[in-house]
């Protein structure tokens, strides 16, 4: 099915076009949603709402740009909003679900002590590194993910953030040294408890 | 060299991006300082994490779970799309017609009882129309009588 036909048969709301197009792009969507809220199963469930999204705004396509950089730019709105929304429901939730997950108790007592605190620590640093970058400038953010995690090169950065080249490697630059800045101060902090 | 100046090309460094004459003297510096040692470690942590979650993949099954929300969402439409004042609008119309059904009711269960008096006039009432009508019953015999006779 050639990119032509899958925007004309998602516009017939055409069951074959709906899974062509859950079938080709499921992946960058759920991982790229992935990469900015730092969990699985949160990125999962937002991935039915972009699709949602995608199918229901395909009318508004413009085919300036390839599908899939236009399926980049409402993943990443997206979870960025789903980001804002979290941190406004705060870790409680988060929480929350570590403590009432039966799976999670049941593996806490079965594991090695050893084991729990790996995962613990490794949590921990998960943790540490994600309110890092949510702490970045949007555009900063955006930048960084693309990049560092969903390795994307700066030109197709550029096209999804309907920036310049030399735009987004100054905001990855910038993004890298506010890290940097960052963790150092956490770190030492670490360091002093 | 000071530890801040290793703070300041932390990326750099674990990136590979720097001149060789500086990445060596960065290297000078952590073979001498612990701390800075640490913190290396601890940023080289962090780079393993983010090419651990760039790894991640997702559960096997979302594909037929988006599906299923995909076509939810196309059978039935108006699951989905039903305009607010719709969704307050309806019940509040059904919510104010029975309350205007009871309200109806109660008035024309006070108003519509007669009363007393009104019912013993009118079970009287039925008793002379009964009568009335035996004693026409009975006329139409007596004549039937008269003319069989």
């Amino acid at each position: 099915m050639t990119e032509q036909e899958l925007i004309q048969g998602v516009l017939r709301r055409d069951r074959n076009a709906f899974q062509y197009l859950v079938n080709q792009y499921q992946k960058q969507v759920i991982k790229t949603a992935y990469y900015f809220l730092g969990n699985m199963e949160d990125a999962e469930d937002l991935s039915q709402e972009i699709f949602l999204d995608i199918i229901h705004s395909m009318k508004s396509f413009k085919k300036s740009s390839a599908l899939s950089t236009w399926i980049y730019r409402i993943t990443v709105n997206k979870s960025l909003n789903q980001v804002k929304k979290n941190r406004r429901k705060g870790i409680s939730v988060r929480l929350e679900s570590i403590f009432n997950n039966p799976f999670e108790k049941g593996r806490r007592q079965d594991a090695e002590p050893s084991v729990i605190s790996a995962e613990y620590e490794e949590k921990e640093k998960r943790d540490l590194l994600h309110t890092a970058i949510n702490r970045l400038p949007e555009n900063q953010r955006i930048a960084f993910v693309l990049n560092k995690f969903d390795e994307q090169p700066y030109k197709q950065i550029a096209e999804i953030m309907g920036v310049g080249l030399s735009a987004v490697e100054s905001l990855i630059y910038r993004a890298k040294m506010n890290l940097q800045k960052h963790l150092v101060h956490q770190f030492s902090e670490y360091q002093n408890t | 060299m000071h530890c801040t100046h290793f703070h300041e090309n932390l990326f750099a460094y674990h990136e590979g991006s720097l001149s060789d004459e500086m990445h060596q003297s960065l290297k000078d510096h952590l073979s001498s300082c612990d701390a800075c040692v640490r913190l290396s470690a601890e940023f080289e942590n962090l780079s393993n994490l983010i090419d651990k979650e760039r790894v991640s993949e997702p559960s096997p099954f979302v594909k037929t779970r988006i599906l299923q929300r995909i076509e939810s969402e196309f059978e039935h439409p108006e699951t989905r799309k039903i305009p607010v004042f719709v969704r307050i609008l309806q019940p509040a119309l059904i919510a104010s017609a029975l309350l205007a059904g009871i309200l109806i009711g109660s008035y024309s269960a006070k108003t519509g009882h007669a009363s007393d008096d009104q019912l013993l006039s009118k079970t009287d009432h039925i008793e002379f129309l009964k009568t009335d009508l035996y004693i026409s019953e009975m006329m139409d015999e007596d004549k039937i009588l008269v003319l069989n006779k």
